[in-house]
């Protein structure tokens, strides 16, 4: 197959005339869709992208994310105009708040495809509701893989490019004929656990072994790293000990807390009630390395072409400088192969068994396969 | 794999998957939830339930949802077809509680349901640890009693469902006119109340038209009930043609329909210029020929028209303006009936005052004769000669508040309120008086009196006459009996039966204002009769009128023909008589002649 994507435009600056010069440019290649990335700081104003989005005669896609990744660059302004060369088909679900099943039932499945891109309002309450009903409509056989797009400040914002607009609250389906290989690493390691989340309200946990969630982790984290957990402080500490959900013979799904709430630990992203919850603990080595050896592994096992890179925005947040050995790891396991990526609220990849899963923390990478 | 406890992991999974069964009372939803808590906590491809209690394992499901099995997420027919096939023989294994087939690099888990059917979990690459297998047996004893308690449930709510449907087809079809299919009087009172709760707040009028079919008991009466069905069939689906969404078309009587309106303007002069139109459309629609097994019939009908909400002078409920609003239409049509029929008419105040005045005509009726308030003339029936031969008798009365009331406005009255057959006896019993009075005069061989439809199909009127005659002891040929069309359209059997008793009894019947109603001699042959009376319609100017020349001289061919006696009513001058006298007319009766007087007078003309 030929190449995924073609020679990507970029501007720092984010206004109507860069964009339609960005497009204009990407456009004369002839592609048959566009993507586009767009950093978040950079977008100060937004009314100029739907009359561009609703002319443009492609299928065009994309969203705002706290930062855009160049091969082993972090960008967090301007934006990315990437040309497309594959038949895509893109489907919105809007108001995702209110949609129920029978929505995703009405997305038509006649075209021939193999493998989605899902770029989704990061900020939206039903996530994994969404992906579990794509999963469901669309069978174990579908490769999917993406990201929450977003603000870090997590404020509600339009963040969804396609042809009708700038959206929110919404979730987009790039679906694609072309073969992917998917590689997910995150590297976080058990602290301690195994904790029975016995109370827990979506994306709230409220108890471990039937106590109040925060005063388990707080206990737990001044008992082995003797480090104070406060609720005003809560993030400093948390990012560095996220929960681990326990699957059978499998890794664990990390859900990042990101607050305290009356004793109660919110998450990015549900937590089954009853389930099995460890306390992860993140050496920035073992995490490099398990994202940069996931990629490996796939790259080694694949004629690949080109990447796509859905990395957690915590992780940059995490790793610090560090993070830079992660994205120059993993461009060298893609050979000097083009990637482009994305920093995401959440990242989204299919299991080799193919259920969906909405991971925090983690590294997805996208590989085309030749 | 971290280092966990092994048993609290164990116990865990049976705990986690436990507490995501049974959490809807409706099947699919309910095993959904399980299906994606086990898909992710086993880290499952696929989960399948089979349901072997539902259907034949023969079966080829065909979605996830279709009666026996349920998957998560959807699969393809032929891998569903498959997995049916390996489940069938793991099912009649007997009893091994679980199995494993592995397939390259999948491995497919089929566990036993109590009772229920068959779970099927399907791995990719790694085999699940038979420690796990063994600990899922006991939920799924809760996962049968969950599943058994959703399809006893489903099939409650369907029962229910079921029930509730039955007992509303009941009512729709309580509210629905059988012939027609249309709403009934019921129904259209209901749609009414409705509709007027919502105008009083929306301030928009609406109308009723209430449609009678004119002489419709004709075709009843000589075509026979069937082809009036089908004549009321047609004409209530022309009808609907008029219908907007909202409005309500209903058959309310043999042969009466009401259309309600709704919303035709919030001014009024707008909602009369439209309700205009509507009743012209209607009256097109029931004009135009209507074909029944090869009969044409051309029929209209008098159509009575009311606007809504009612202006009235007191504070009217719903509930009351519907009665009120249907009974004033009701007035405006019978107002078209008594005057030209096959027209439109609105209700409006006048109509109030001529009901009010029936009101009061009906109250001093029933003591008008305990005061003595009525009087019978007498107008002769004279020969060619001018000699008399008997004399028509005609009612009177004056009353000390309404002063002389004709004849015209409270008969009708009499009859409508049953008053008619105290009236009728009254009359002829002072008929037979004076007759017995006169004595068997050479001058006067009979007094006819008007018998009215209610009185004549009355079941005592052939007995309390024949009472009277036998009572004052005068011969049955000195008294006739006048009945109009009427008295024959309405009910034919019956009155052939009576006038050939009264015939028998030697009682002649007349038929009086022959021409101006029904007019079919489609009956005439089959009636008893022995005279008629020509309509006085046909007499007035005849000396100077070709066209009633024709009719009237049909009309004596056709008394010639069935040997009928023919009298002419309501000869007023000498030109008229002159016409009339050359005619085969038995007898003659109008003003020309003598006008109807009192009885002292009658009996000096007599004397005379």
């Amino acid at each position: 197959m030929g190449l995924l994507f073609g020679q990507y435009q970029y501007s720092v600056i984010v206004t109507g005339e860069s964009l339609q010069s960005l497009i204009n440019a990407a456009l004369s290649s002839s592609p048959q869709a566009l993507l586009i990335f767009c950093c978040d700081e950079s977008l100060k104003n937004q009314t100029f992208f739907d009359p561009i989005l609703t002319s443009l005669q492609v299928p065009v896609f994309g969203g705002v994310f706290p930062a855009i990744i160049i091969k082993d660059e972090v960008v967090d302004e301007g934006m990315l105009v990437v040309p497309i060369f594959s038949d895509v088909k893109v489907m919105v679900l809007p108001d995702l708040e209110n949609a129920d099943s029978s929505d995703v039932d009405m997305l038509s499945d006649s075209f021939h495809f193999e493998s989605a891109m899902i770029l989704i309002d990061g900020i939206s309450r039903n996530i994994d509701f969404a992906l579990n009903a794509i999963f469901e409509h669309f069978g174990n056989k579908l490769n999917v893989f993406g990201g929450g797009a977003g603000s870090l400040s997590f404020e509600r914002k339009p963040c969804l490019f396609t042809n009708q607009g700038l959206l929110m609250d919404a979730m987009v389906v790039i679906f694609m004929p072309i073969s992917f290989e998917l590689a997910i690493g995150h590297g976080w390691e058990v602290l301690d656990g195994p904790f029975l989340a016995n109370e827990v309200d979506d994306n709230k946990i409220i108890q471990l072994n039937f106590r109040p969630a925060f005063e388990v982790y707080e206990n737990v984290i001044y008992k082995f790293e003797n480090k104070s957990v406060t609720a005003n402080e809560f993030f400093e500490v948390a990012k560095t000990y996220p929960f681990g959900i326990e699957r059978l013979d499998d890794d664990v799904l990390v859900r990042d807390p990101i607050s305290v709430e009356a004793n109660s630990l919110v998450c990015v992203g549900k937590v089954p009630e009853n389930t099995l919850l460890y306390i992860l603990k993140g050496d920035n080595k073992k995490l490099v390395a398990a994202a940069v050896n996931a990629v490996e592994e796939v790259t080694q096992a694949t004629v690949m072409e080109q990447g796509l890179l859905f990395d957690c925005v915590s992780r940059h947040l995490f790793l610090e400088n560090e993070f830079k050995d992660e994205l120059k790891g993993i461009t060298s396991a893609f050979n000097n192969s083009a990637m482009l990526g994305v920093l995401v609220l959440g990242e989204i990849a299919s299991s080799t068994s193919g259920a969906i899963h909405f991971h925090n923390k983690t590294a997805v990478a996208a590989v085309a396969k030749h | 794999m971290y280092s966990t406890d092994r048993a609290l992991q164990i116990i865990s999974i049976q705990h986690e998957l436990v507490m995501n069964i049974g959490l809807d009372l409706k099947l699919e939803k309910m095993l959904n939830t399980f299906m994606q808590r086990a898909l992710q906590r086993l880290s499952l491809s696929s989960v399948v339930l089979m349901d072997f209690n539902q259907c034949e394992l023969t079966e080829t499901p065909k979605t996830h949802s279709d009666g026996n099995l349920y998957c998560y997420p959807q699969l393809s027919s032929d891998y569903k077809r498959k997995l049916v096939e390996d489940a069938k023989s793991f099912y009649y294994q007997g009893e091994v509680a679980y199995s494993c087939i592995s397939k390259q690099s999948c491995h497919y888990y089929f566990l036993k349901v109590p009772q229920f059917g068959v779970l099927i979990l399907e791995r990719y690459a790694t085999e699940i640890d038979e420690v796990i297998l063994a600990a899922l047996e006991p939920l799924l004893i809760k996962l049968s009693a969950s599943c058994k308690a959703c399809q006893e449930h489903q099939n409650l709510i369907k029962e229910i469902e079921a029930r509730k449907f039955a007992e509303e087809l009941l009512i729709e079809q309580s509210m629905l006119d059988p012939l027609t299919n249309l709403a009934n009087r019921k129904k259209f009172n209901l749609d009414l109340l409705k509709t007027l709760s919502s105008s009083f707040t929306t301030k928009n009028i609406g109308a009723i038209f209430i449609l009678d079919l004119d002489r419709f008991k004709v075709i009843n009466n000589t075509l026979g009930h069937a082809v009036g069905d089908d004549v009321i069939k047609v004409v209530g689906k022309r009808l609907q043609e008029c219908m907007r969404p909202g409005d309500t078309l209903a058959r309310i009587g043999g042969d009466e329909f009401v259309l309600l309106v709704v919303e035709l303007s919030v001014d009024y002069s707008i909602a009369i210029e439209k309700a205009k139109k509507i009743a012209k459309k209607l009256a097109a629609l029931i004009a135009s020929p209507i074909n029944i097994d090869g009969n044409i019939f051309s029929i209209s009908a008098s159509t009575g028209i009311n606007m809504f909400p009612v202006e009235a002078d007191s504070v009217l409920s719903a509930r009351q303006q519907v009665d009120v609003i249907v009974q004033n239409a009701e007035k405006a049509m019978n107002a078209v009936k008594q005057a030209n029929r096959n027209g439109y008419s609105f209700y409006n105040k006048q109509l109030q005052s001529s009901s009010e005045r029936k009101t009061q005509i009906e109250k001093y009726l029933k003591t008008a004769i305990q005061n003595d308030e009525f009087e019978v003339y007498y107008q002769p029936l004279v020969a060619v000669d001018g000699k008399v031969l008997g004399a028509e008798a005609l009612l009177r009365w004056s009353n000390q508040s309404l002063g002389r009331v004709g004849p015209d406005e409270f008969i009708p009255i009499a009859e409508e309120s049953g008053l008619i057959l105290d009236i009728g006896s009254w009359v002829l019993e002072q008929v037979c008086q004076i007759l017995s009075s006169v004595g068997s005069n050479d001058a006067l061989k009979y007094i006819s009196v008007n018998v009215s439809p209610r009185q004549f199909i009355h079941h005592n009127f052939v007995d309390s006459l024949l009472s009277a005659l036998n009572r004052y002891c005068i011969n049955s040929r000195q008294v006739r009996v006048e009945v109009t069309e009427g008295v024959v359209i309405d009910n034919i059997d019956l009155t052939i039966q009576k006038m050939k008793y009264l015939k028998d009894k030697g009682v002649v019947t007349m038929l009086d204002d022959f021409g101006s109603g029904y007019s079919s001699l489609s009956y005439l042959h089959q009636l008893p009769l022995q005279t008629i009376k020509i309509d006085r319609s046909f007499i007035t100017d005849i000396d100077q009128t070709s066209k009633n020349h024709v009719i009237v001289d049909s009309i004596i061919d056709i008394c010639e023909h069935f040997s009928l006696e023919c009298i002419v009513e309501g000869v007023e001058n000498s030109d008229e008589f002159a016409y009339l006298a050359t005619k085969n007319i038995t007898a003659y009766q109008g003003y020309y002649f003598h006008r109807p007087m009192p009885k002292y007078d009658f009996i000096t003309l007599l004397e005379h």
